[in-house]
Parts: structure tokens; C-alpha cells; sequence
């Protein structure tokens, strides 16, 4: 993030007209930009939950909801304390129902959380109706402390704290989290492969959401003096979501666009003397409009245009540099890195692996081949932890790993790719390296980059061709330096050059990495060229292991590739 | 017995979200408020001096045709929309639908006849409708329904094809979009039949009617959005729950929360093994 | 991304709230308030789930036929009705409109689901009073700068409990709450004080369902009790399912069922005669709208000219706009927000024919100035009104 003096002008300049703004314009305008303020706290919050972490919330407003009840109370029980602090009190007490609530739903997906939502803001809603709000009952409102009790002081405050909120978004895309839920979004499989936690992710956006909620319920109990449930209706959760995904809020500028929205629509409309439930009516229009092209809201399709320009000439595909076949003074060592014994997998009924052992020795490349529905997917997906079962042992670096999960692996220093590519489109190269590499050094990632000679780092992948997409998941298997990466079908979708590169490639990767490789593979040339040793497997079983030109010669393994006719 | 009638009603619409969910793959907020629609479409029209016959054939006419064309709408411009799209959709529905009905239709209370004649007998010493029984019965019956529909008649299974594999059903020449249509305008019939079932019994507000979805979803949850018949015994139970919790006194402020939490707790305890998403 | 995008939606939302800032500043004509139309506002739920506008509009009515007689002071009076959708932020956004652009010197005729909660703290802010038509939330009654001319929930249910115990005769009164927001606790309250007051037990007071909800649980409750009154809160239609399933549980005869003023109106009565339950109290909190009273001809010929409904809750705007005249019209010197404010304040008692007691603003903390009912009942021949004012304590 490079905050150069041209960027900090230009983001100095905004929130200098809107102070001004703040301090001279009448007083109902200064209240509708605060309004607006609040609204765009909403509307992100949506943006962090359900369009960056993709979890679809219909129970924002619920937190808005306990955020206002608490600064309320607080405001009544202490009122010479200085509002600003009430109301990161209340925001901050929502964070762990946040946080509660995502860790609880984390197996819960799509509409069946939709739904949960839903039913934790109706349940909410009716626990809120059975009394009233601090302070209703007996006509008492929330009267902040002065300053803040003026028009223009608070919203002078309900900037600072939006803008602060943002600083703070910002720094948070220096973590991987963002990143993170990017990846998370399009692959929960992807990203414990990665080593991150998905329960813990989902917690922290819900977490985040609540707390943005929060804050915006505090100023909303200021701004009414007396909440109501109807202030915070599950049915306003879901104007916002719309709103929000329809102006693009995963970005700030969508989500200060959805809150402008929001709050200048009504207003409109009531000049204009139209009838105010026109407002769904425009929502509609405007929904139908943006969505059905498919690519985000407003702000999120602008921002794509931009990168699409900006990235118009630039180099979209991975030129490996040519490597110099490596003399096989990098004789692998005999000690093992990765060892299966008796690994065996049923499904019902079915032995779909019987007995399966294996050993990857330390720097080598070992392929691991067979026809279709052999079972090695199911190997790699045994070894990485994502089979909730199965008998044997897998054991790495001397450490077995049985009852370990996905994620843990993982960090442990098992790395795979998957066979159905797993593109995370909302990431940049460098984004994507970042997040794959967890706590590798920076000078690794590069180190990698070039080996494979991605294009530049600020390239959003969904420009990359699909060949570099793949060439991409296979340098980020090895940006966090694992002890051994398995690569399930690399090559697959890659014309004949770029398979042929990648082959040469990935025949170095342990001497230049210091890393073993796993390789399941159909393309037997690219097997000659990128594996030293391979293991045949067919119908679960192994019938074959050894060097590769041995193995390839043996009649048994030719004639479960071809059928048993064509032995030659 | 008295909240069967607010079961039954929830099994109907539940039922009617679940089928719609697997076919089309949207989670239609709005599918009560489409009955709703129907149904005071009905009852304005028996305001208006038409015969009862002719009124409820017009309401079921007129759900099925708005039903039938957002899904016109949704297939011919949104294809292949993301998850969050497709809520946000039914969500926008769902808002407009409200409106549109608070406009027509507003808060007065008005003539909500029975389909059926309106005696009552004596069952366990509390007086039940007969219409209570017919809306129970009608909620199995439409379950059992629409699952022989679904497994053994050319369209149903078409429509089971196209919701996994929509491509290839379309490869094969058959009309996806019309499919479609005719999903939604079946659903948002059998929505308003449950409505015009059930309102006789309490005359609800269209706004009551429209928010009937809440714990119809939660049967649909409890039923994993597959499962009719699960659903259906969950939405009866609901309903019974909350008829029968308000006996007890430390239960009963609290027992339209109580099916949320309970949901929530199952559904977390039934997935506690499935670790990765089928899909992903 | 924070760069271009941004910056462009950033400098557009600004320019464009300046623009319409620009445009409002235009409009809005400084210090207007002491001479030109008097400038009136009201902020009512005239969209949304329970619409009210023939509250405001029987306000305006009466306006019309006082600037048709010469105005006030030779100013005609000038209405500004908005509508907040039954949504807080509209309801708050519109007030504040009205107080800060339109310069308004008092709100009247107000009738909405939402607006007192959020804007009590405003009008007491900016000195400006409001005497709502219908208040409907509990703030309305507890706000010391606003003062509704309807009962209010509460005050309807005192007068019903107290119809039932003192006057029908009725010992075993059962209450019914349906819960809405913020009612309960003082719903509860207020049936504690009624059996201080009268001495009466009520062997059940149910507050188990909620508003909206299937309330046959707590009618067999009731029945189990052997209540020979029930008092419930119920708006229109709830009080049309209401009745319906206490005929299907046979209970019509022999108790009494007595409910709040929001009955009261030409579409229930005649689904109470389709549905053959007849029977039902409800309270008026103006003369009834239904007796052949010749004080109401006023307000039948002020409405029937204005083509506005005429149901008891237009009572309330016609009322409220009545009284404002009154008071507009004993005040010396120029009509600005300060002196219409102190004047309500500081008014002495307003009598009016549709109302049971006379009307005074006050300064106190909260405001509910009109305590007093007539009884009416649903018959064969419509509502019928059965009791004279009946005051809850």
C-alpha cells in the first residue's frame, strides 16, 4: 500500500470538502450526511460479510440493534461520559456476538445461512419487542454529552470514525485475512489447503461485520433519542444486502455509494412529492439492471474495468524462464519425506483404496499414475487431510499425521493444488501468493514468482488464461516452502508448450526448493520428463513402483492404461 | 390442535420453498407473499360481489401468473446468477411484493370465506374447524404430491435433470426457461391455495400472511432444503409448538424464538461431519 | 482499491449533496414566520402496513374551511402532510425537513406507527410542539412536547376495564394483552392500578400471544378461567380474527368482549354481521361517529365537503386541527414557532363537542390529556353507542 503524497492529497481533499460541508450547510443537511455516514457502516458491514467472505447475512441490522440497545443504556446509566467512547463500547460488545454466531453457523453454507440469519434477527426482534429500548418507557432519549449533543459535532465524529473504520480496513488487507476470504469464498477446500482456518475466518467477518453494525446502532440511538424494533426490522436487513451487493460495497466507495443511496432515494422521492414506496420499486430496477450482467455492483464493476485497462498490455500468461536440465548431481536422498503405509479407503460398500504404501523420498520427484477412477485423487485427498476416515498411516518427516486436520497439515508443510482448478478470481497474483505463503519470507514468494515467470503481481487472475492459472496454483503450493507439494494433474487444460515448460519446471522443484513432489499425472510424457521415480496405481491397488522408465515398461501397467489387448 | 391450522399452512409454503430451492436454485423469500397476493386478489374480487368459484379461480390465476412470470424474468436475463445474486433477487422480490400489497390491499379487515362450509366438531374437547382438518390434510396431500410429480411424471423429472445439469438438459432440447415458469407458477398456485386455506381461520393482514414465511423456512431448514416429508412433519410440529408452548408460563413470551434457536443447535449438530461442502 | 473509484463516487456524492443543498437553501425562504401562510406540519404513515391518511387529511379539511373563512388573522394556514412509510429514518428525515427547511410553527394531525419515539427529542430541541391526531406508541404519550387528542391504548384499555367492572357489572374481567413493543409493562401497570382502584381480581391476565398471532391459546385460557369479561387490545382485523374464533369456540354468549377503539369502524362491523359475531364493546375515544349527535354535524359537513372519509380515527385530525385554530386565534402579536409553543403551553382548558373532557396542553413532562371514552357496541344495526363518557382512572 504506497501512500505516496499525490494519494494522501487526494484522500485528504474529500474529507476536507465534507468537514467544511459539516460546519456550513444547514443543520437537516448535516443530519442527512450523518445519516448517510451510518448507512454506509451498514452497507459495509454487508460488504465485509457477505460479499467479501461470501456468507449471506440477513442479521446485520440485529446487531445494530444490540449496539444501539447497549449505548442506550450506557447513555442513561452514565450520562456524563463522552459519547464517542459509549459508542465504541457498544460496538466493541457486539463483536463477540459476531464472532459467536460465525464460528457456530461455520458448517452451515449459502441459503440454509440465509436462513439461520434470518431466524437469529426474527428471534432477536421478538426478544426486543417483549420490552422497549433503555430510556422509552419513561420518555427519557439519548442526549449525548456536549459537544456531540450539537448537530454538526457529532457528525463530525461519525466521520472520524467512518474514516478510522477505513484505515483500519485498510490495514487489515495487509494480513492475509482478506485475501483469505477471497479464497474462502470460492473454495473452502482451498483455503484450509492453504493452511487457514475456515471456522476462524468466518468467525472474524462476522466479527467485523458486527462490530461495523454496532457502531452504526450507537449513532443511531443519538440520532432517534428513542429506539424502536421498527428502527431496526429484519426487514431493513434486507434493503440493505441489496443495496449494499447492488452499489458494490466490498469496496468503501460502493458502500459510502449504497449509503447515499439509502438515504437520498426517500429523500427524493418525498421532494418530489412521489410516494415513498416507489423506493423498492427503484431498488428493483436498479438490482436487475446491475446483477444480471453478473460481474458485482456498481463500484465492483468499475474497479474491474480499471484493472482491465490498466492491465490491457500487459504480460498475461507465465513464461517460465528456460531451465537448464540440471545434471543429476541432485541425486535424491534415500531418507523419506512422506510416507504412506497401508492406506485403505471404503466408502459404504466399496474399497476404493486397498492397502495403499507409498514413499516420497526427500528431493525427489515421484509420479503417481493410473487410469481413470484409480483412486489417486482420493490418495492425495487422504494424505492432505480432507478424508474424514480412512485406515493407514501417513507419516511426515518421521511425524505421523493421522487425526490431523486439513488446515494443520497444511501448515505442517504439506502443500496441494486440485484436480477441478480453483481460480480465485478476486485476487491479484501477489494476493494470491501472499495468502498461499502464510508466514513465508517475501523473498521467497518472489523467488517463486520468478522461477515460473508469472506475470506481474498486480495482475488480477481473472485476466490470466487458464494456463497460468494452473501454472499459478502450483507456484502457490510451493510459495509457503512445504516440505513436499502434491500436485494433482498440473497439466491438465495446458497446450503442448506450456505442459512441456511446466514439466521442466516441476522436475527442478527439489533442488531448487528444496522440496519433494507427489505428482499425479496422465500425460505420460510429461511424467518422463518431470519425475524420477513413479508408482502405478489401478483400481486402488499399486501393480507398480519404481523408476519411471522401468515402471513405464512393465506389460501390467501398459495394458491398464490401454485395456489388455494392446499389450505390444 | 390449535396451531395445526399454522402448521399446516407452514408445511404448504415450506414445501413449496424446498421445491422451488432444488429446481431453480433460488430461495424465494416472497413465496408467501405470492400466496397472499392470490388470496386477497380472491377476497377483494368476493368484495366486489363474484361468486366464491370464480373468485378463488382468478386469485390462483392471478399468483400463478405473477409467479410464473419473475421466473420468466429470472431465466431469460439472469443465467447462471452466483449465490449471492440469487438472494439478493429474492430479497428485492420479497420487498416488492410487500409494497405492492400494502398499496392493493392496505390493513382492512375483510370477508375471508371459507372454501368449506364452516361447522365445527368436537375433537378432545377443544372445537375444530372443519377447515383445520382439510388444511392438514391438504399439506400431505400436496407433499406426497409433488414428490410422485416430481419422481414419476416427464416433467417432473425434466425438472429434476435441469437442476443438476442444466446444460445438458438444454442440450437435449428441452426447454429449460419453460420449465422454469412452470415451477414457479405451480408454486405460487399451491401458495395461495395454503392462504386461502388458512386465512378463513384468522384472518390475517397481508403483511401477517406474507411474514408466514419466517417459520416455514425454518421447517425447510430442518428438512435440509431436500426433504419434503421432513419438512412437512416440521412445519406441523412448529405449529403445534407454538400453540401448545404458550401453556407454559416461562416458555410462552419466548416460543416464536425458541424454533430459531432450536434450529440453529440441530443444524450444527447434523453437519458437525460434513466438514467440506458437497459443491465445493 | 481505494484509488479512482473511490475518489470518483466521493467527489460526485459530495457534489451532488451540495447541489441539492444549493437547491434546498433556495427554497427554503428565511424567517417566512411572521408573515405569508402559517406553515403546519405533519408527519404521518399514509404508506406502509396500517396507513392513516385520512388523519392529516381531515386536518387539512379543516384548514380549507378556515382559509376559506379569511384565515387567521387574515394568514391562511398552510398544511405540510408527509410520510414516513411506518419507517424511523423517513419519520425522523421528515420532521426534521419540516422544522429546519419549511420552518412549520407546530406539528398537528400527525398520525403514525413511528414518528414519536424518533422525533420527541427534536421537537423538545427546537421548541416546537405537536398535537398528534392518533398518537400510537407509548412516546407519544410520554414526551413533553407532545400532546395527542386521542386516549392512546392505554388510557382506551383503563375506560374498557373500568366499563366492564363498574358499569357492566362483571367481576371475573379478564384482560387480554396482545403484545406489541413496549406496551406490555405498562399495560400491566395499568391493570394493577385498576384493581387497586375498583377492588376486582382478575382470575387470568394473559399476555402470552403475540400481536398478530393465532390468539386461541389465550381465549380457551380464558375460558378455563371462567372469565365472564374479556378486555383484549386488538387493531381491525386482529379484532375481526378475534371474535371469529371466539364464535368457533363457542364462547360468544356469556362473556362479555370488549377491545380498544381501533374496532370501532364501518368495515368491522359489518364483517362482525357477516361473520355473525356480534356483541363486541369497543371504545370511542371521540363522540361516536355513529349516533345521529348533532354535534357531529360539523365535522360530517367539514369532511363530506373534503370528500375525506369519515371514520373515528378522522376525528382525531379534525379534533387536533380544531384546536390549533383555537389556540392560533388567542394569540396576540405575531404566530411564530415560539409564541405557538408557549402558547400551547401555557393555554388554558379548550372544550370541544367531540371530546369527553376538555383539552390543555401543559407543560408538564408528558402529555395525555384525553382520558375519557364512550362505550359503543356492535349490533344488527351497526354500532350502537351504549354508555356515556367513562373515565379510567
Amino acid at each position: 500500500m504506497r501512500l505516496g503524497k499525490r494519494s494522501l492529497l487526494v484522500w485528504i481533499l474529500p474529507v476536507a470538502v465534507a468537514v467544511a460541508l459539516g460546519f456550513t450547510l444547514p443543520v437537516y443537511w448535516v443530519y442527512i450526511m450523518t445519516a448517510v455516514v451510518i448507512s454506509t457502516l451498514i452497507a459495509r458491514s454487508v460488504g465485509f460479510v457477505s460479499i467479501q467472505a461470501g456468507l449471506i447475512s440477513l442479521c446485520q441490522m440485529s446487531f445494530a440493534a444490540i449496539g444501539g440497545w447497549i449505548v442506550s443504556w450506557l447513555a442513561l446509566e452514565l450520562p456524563g461520559v463522552a459519547f464517542p467512547l459509549l459508542v465504541l463500547i457498544g460496538g466493541l460488545a457486539v463483536l463477540p456476538v459476531g464472532w459467536i454466531l460465525g464460528f457456530v453457523t461455520a458448517r452451515i453454507r449459502g441459503a440454509e445461512l440465509a436462513v439461520v440469519t434470518l431466524g437469529f434477527a426474527a428471534a432477536l426482534d421478538l426478544i426486543l419487542r417483549q420490552g422497549s429500548f433503555p430510556g422509552v418507557s419513561t420518555g427519557t432519549p439519548v442526549t449525548p454529552a456536549a459537544p456531540f449533543d450539537d448537530s454538526r459535532w457529532f457528525f463530525l465524529f461519525a466521520l472520524i470514525l467512518l474514516l478510522a473504520l477505513q484505515s483500519g480496513s485498510l490495514l487489515l488487507r495487509r494480513t492475509s485475512l482478506v485475501s483469505g476470504w477471497a479464497t474462502m469464498r470460492v473454495s473452502e477446500k482451498s483455503a484450509a489447503a492453504m493452511g487457514l482456518k475456515v471456522p476462524m475466518m468466518k468467525a472474524s467477518a462476522f466479527a467485523i461485520g458486527a462490530l461495523f453494525s454496532g457502531l452504526a446502532g450507537g449513532l443511531l440511538a443519538a440520532q432517534y433519542g428513542l429506539l424502536t424494533t421498527a428502527a431496526f426490522s429484519p426487514l431493513s436487513s434486507f434493503g440493505y444486502l441489496a443495496t449494499a451487493v447492488l452499489c458494490g460495497a466490498s469496496f468503501f466507495g460502493g458502500a459510502v455509494l449504497a449509503g447515499f443511496v439509502a438515504v437520498l432515494v426517500p429523500e427524493i422521492l418525498g421532494r418530489l412529492g412521489l410516494p415513498l414506496d416507489l423506493g423498492p420499486g427503484l431498488l428493483a430496477l436498479g438490482a436487475f439492471d446491475v446483477l444480471r450482467r453478473g460481474n458485482g455492483g456498481i463500484v465492483e464493476r468499475l474497479v474491474s474495468r480499471l484493472q482491465d485497462r490498466r492491465f490491457r498490455d500487459a504480460q498475461r500468461t507465465s513464461i517460465p524462464p528456460a531451465q537448464e536440465k540440471r545434471t543429476d548431481g541432485t541425486r535424491p536422498s534415500l531418507n523419506p519425506t512422506l510416507e504412506i503405509t497401508g492406506l485403505s479407503v471404503t466408502m459404504g460398500q466399496q474399497l476404493l483404496l486397498d492397502s495403499v504404501s507409498l514413499t516420497v523420498r526427500e528431493g525427489e520427484v515421484h509420479a503417481l499414475i493410473g487410469p481413470n477412477g484409480a483412486g489417486k485423487s482420493l490418495l492425495i485427498d487422504a494424505v492432505s487431510g480432507f478424508l474424514p476416515r480412512y485406515d493407514g498411516n501417513v507419516v511426515l518427516d518421521g511425524v505421523t499425521l493421522n487425526g490431523v486436520r486439513a488446515y494443520a497439515r497444511a501448515r505442517r508443510g504439506i502443500r496441494r493444488t486440485f484436480q477441478e482448478s480453483k481460480s480465485i478470481e478476486g485476487l491479484s497474483v501477489d494476493e494470491f501468493l501472499r495468502v498461499s505463503a502464510g508466514t513465508a519470507r517475501r523473498g521467497h514468494i518472489d523467488k517463486v514468482r520468478d522461477y515460473f515467470g508469472l506475470p506481474d503481481g498486480l495482475i488480477p487472475i481473472r485476466l490470466l488464461d487458464v494456463g497460468s492459472r494452473r501454472v499459478l496454483e502450483v507456484a502457490g503450493a510451493l510459495a509457503s516452502q512445504p516440505r513436499v507439494v502434491l500436485l494433482d494433474e498440473p497439466a491438465s487444460g495446458l497446450p503442448e508448450q506450456e505442459s512441456s515448460a511446466l514439466a521442466e519446471c516441476i522436475r527442478d522443484i527439489p533442488a531448487v526448493f528444496g522440496c519433494s513432489v507427489l505428482l499425479v499425472e496422465h500425460d505420460i510424457g510429461f511424467v518422463k520428463r518431470a519425475a524420477a521415480r513413479a508408482t502405478v496405481v489401478n483400481a486402488g491397488r499399486i501393480i507398480s513402483s519404481g523408476l519411471v522408465a522401468d515402471v513405464l515398461a512393465q506389460p501390467e501397467v501398459v495394458s491398464s492404461f490401454l485395456g489388455k489387448r494392446a499389450t505390444s | 390442535m390449535a396451531g395445526l391450522v399454522s402448521g399446516a399452512a407452514y408445511a404448504i409454503v415450506a414445501v413449496c420453498v424446498v421445491v422451488l430451492y432444488r429446481l431453480v436454485g433460488v430461495l424465494n423469500f416472497s413465496q408467501a407473499a405470492l400466496g397472499a397476493f392470490g388470496a386477497y386478489a380472491c377476497y377483494s374480487l368476493v368484495d366486489a360481489n363474484f361468486p366464491l368459484g370464480l373468485a378463488v379461480i382468478t386469485g390462483l390465476a392471478l399468483a400463478a401468473g405473477i409467479a410464473g412470470f419473475v421466473g420468466w424474468v429470472l431465466s431469460r436475463w439472469f443465467a447462471n446468477p452466483t449465490v449471492l445474486v440469487r438472494s439478493v433477487i429474492s430479497a428485492v422480490l420479497f420487498l416488492l411484493m410487500l409494497t405492492a400489497g400494502f398499496r392493493l390491499f392496505g390493513d382492512s379487515p375483510r370477508a375471508m370465506p371459507s372454501l368449506v362450509s364452516d361447522t365445527t366438531i368436537d375433537v378432545a374437547g377443544v372445537r375444530v374447524n372443519v377447515g383445520t382438518i382439510l388444511a392438514v390434510v391438504t399439506a400431505l396431500i400436496i407433499a406426497t404430491g409433488l414428490t410422485l410429480v416430481l419422481r414419476y411424471t416427464q416433467v417432473g423429472l425434466r425438472m429434476q435433470a435441469m437442476s443438476e445439469r442444466p446444460v445438458t438438459v438444454a442440450l437435449l432440447g428441452i426447454n429449460t426457461r419453460r420449465l422454469t415458469v412452470v415451477a414457479w407458477a405451480m408454486t405460487g398456485l399451491l401458495s395461495t391455495l395454503a392462504m386461502l386455506l388458512i386465512a378463513p381461520t384468522r384472518n390475517p393482514t397481508f403483511e401477517s400472511m406474507s411474514f408466514l414465511i419466517v417459520p416455514a423456512l425454518a421447517a425447510a431448514l430442518v428438512g435440509s432444503f431436500s426433504n419434503v416429508w421432513v419438512t412437512t412433519l416440521a412445519a406441523l410440529l412448529i405449529g403445534a409448538f407454538e400453540g401448545g408452548a404458550s401453556r407454559v408460563e416461562w416458555l410462552a413470551n419466548y416460543r416464536g424464538a425458541l424454533p430459531a434457536v432450536i434450529i440453529i443447535l440441530t443444524l450444527t449438530w447434523m453437519r458437525r461431519r460434513e466438514v467440506w461442502d458437497a459443491v465445493r | 482499491m481505494f484509488s479512482s473509484p473511490t475518489k470518483s463516487v466521493l467527489f460526485v456524492s459530495a457534489m451532488s449533496v451540495v447541489l441539492i443543498a444549493l437547491s434546498g437553501c433556495a427554497s427554503a425562504t428565511p424567517d417566512a414566520s411572521a408573515e405569508g401562510p402559517i406553515k403546519i406540519g405533519a408527519v404521518s404513515s399514509i404508506t406502509g402496513p396500517a396507513p392513516f391518511p385520512e388523519v392529516p387529511a381531515a386536518a387539512q379539511a379543516v384548514f380549507d374551511r378556515v382559509n376559506a373563512d379569511g384565515g387567521i388573522h387574515g394568514r391562511q394556514i398552510e398544511l405540510l402532510s408527509k410520510d414516513d412509510g411506518a419507517d424511523p429514518a423517513q419519520a425522523s428525515q421528515a420532521a426534521r425537513r419540516l422544522i429546519d427547511e419549511d420552518q412549520v410553527v407546530a406539528f398537528v394531525g400527525s398520525a403514525s406507527l413511528v414518528e414519536c419515539s424518533v422525533n420527541a427529542t427534536v421537537y423538545a430541541q427546537q421548541g416546537v410542539v405537536s398535537v398528534p391526531g392518533i398518537g400510537v406508541e407509548p412516546a407519544c404519550f410520554a414526551s413533553a412536547n407532545i400532546a395527542p387528542v386521542n386516549n392512546g391504548t392505554i388510557q382506551g384499555f383503563s375506560s374498557l376495564l373500568f366499563y366492564a367492572s363498574e358499569v357492566l357489572g362483571d367481576t371475573k374481567v379478564c384482560p387480554i394483552i396482545l403484545k406489541s413493543p413496549g406496551l406490555t409493562e405498562p399495560y400491566l401497570e395499568l391493570i394493577a392500578r385498576w384493581q387497586e382502584t375498583t377492588g376486582s381480581k382478575s382470575p387470568l391476565v394473559d399476555t402470552t400471544v403475540n400481536f398478530g398471532d393465532d390468539p386461541t391459546p389465550a381465549i380457551l385460557a380464558a375460558r378455563d378461567a371462567g372469565c365472564d369479561a374479556v378486555v383484549f387490545n386488538a387493531n381491525e382485523p386482529i379484532a375481526v380474527a378475534f371474535m371469529n374464533t371466539v364464535k368457533q369456540q363457542g364462547l360468544l354468549d356469556g362473556v362479555d368482549w370488549l377491545t380498544l377503539t381501533s374496532a370501532y369502524s364501518e368495515s368491522v362491523v359489518s364483517q362482525l354481521q357477516s361473520q355473525g359475531t356480534l356483541g363486541l364493546y369497543a371504545n370511542s375515544e371521540f363522540l361516536p361517529f355513529s349516533s345521529d349527535d348533532s354535534r357531529l354535524d360539523s365535522w360530517r359537513s367539514t369532511l363530506t365537503q373534503a370528500k375525506v372519509p369519515l371514520t373515528s380515527l378522522s376525528m382525531g385530525g379534525f379534533v387536533s386541527a380544531e384546536i390549533l385554530v383555537e389556540v392560533l386565534k388567542g394569540i396576540d402579536g405575531p404566530i411564530t414557532r415560539e409564541s405557538v409553543t408557549t402558547a400551547f403551553k401555557n393555554m388554558s382548558e379548550v372544550t370541544h363537542p367531540l371530546l369527553g373532557m376538555p383539552f390543555v396542553f401543559g407543560s408538564d413532562t408528558s402529555h395525555n390529556p384525553n382520558r375519557a371514552s364512550q362505550m359503543v357496541q356492535a349490533t344488527e344495526s351497526g354500532w350502537v353507542t351504549v354508555s356515556d363518557w367513562v373515565v379510567g382512572q
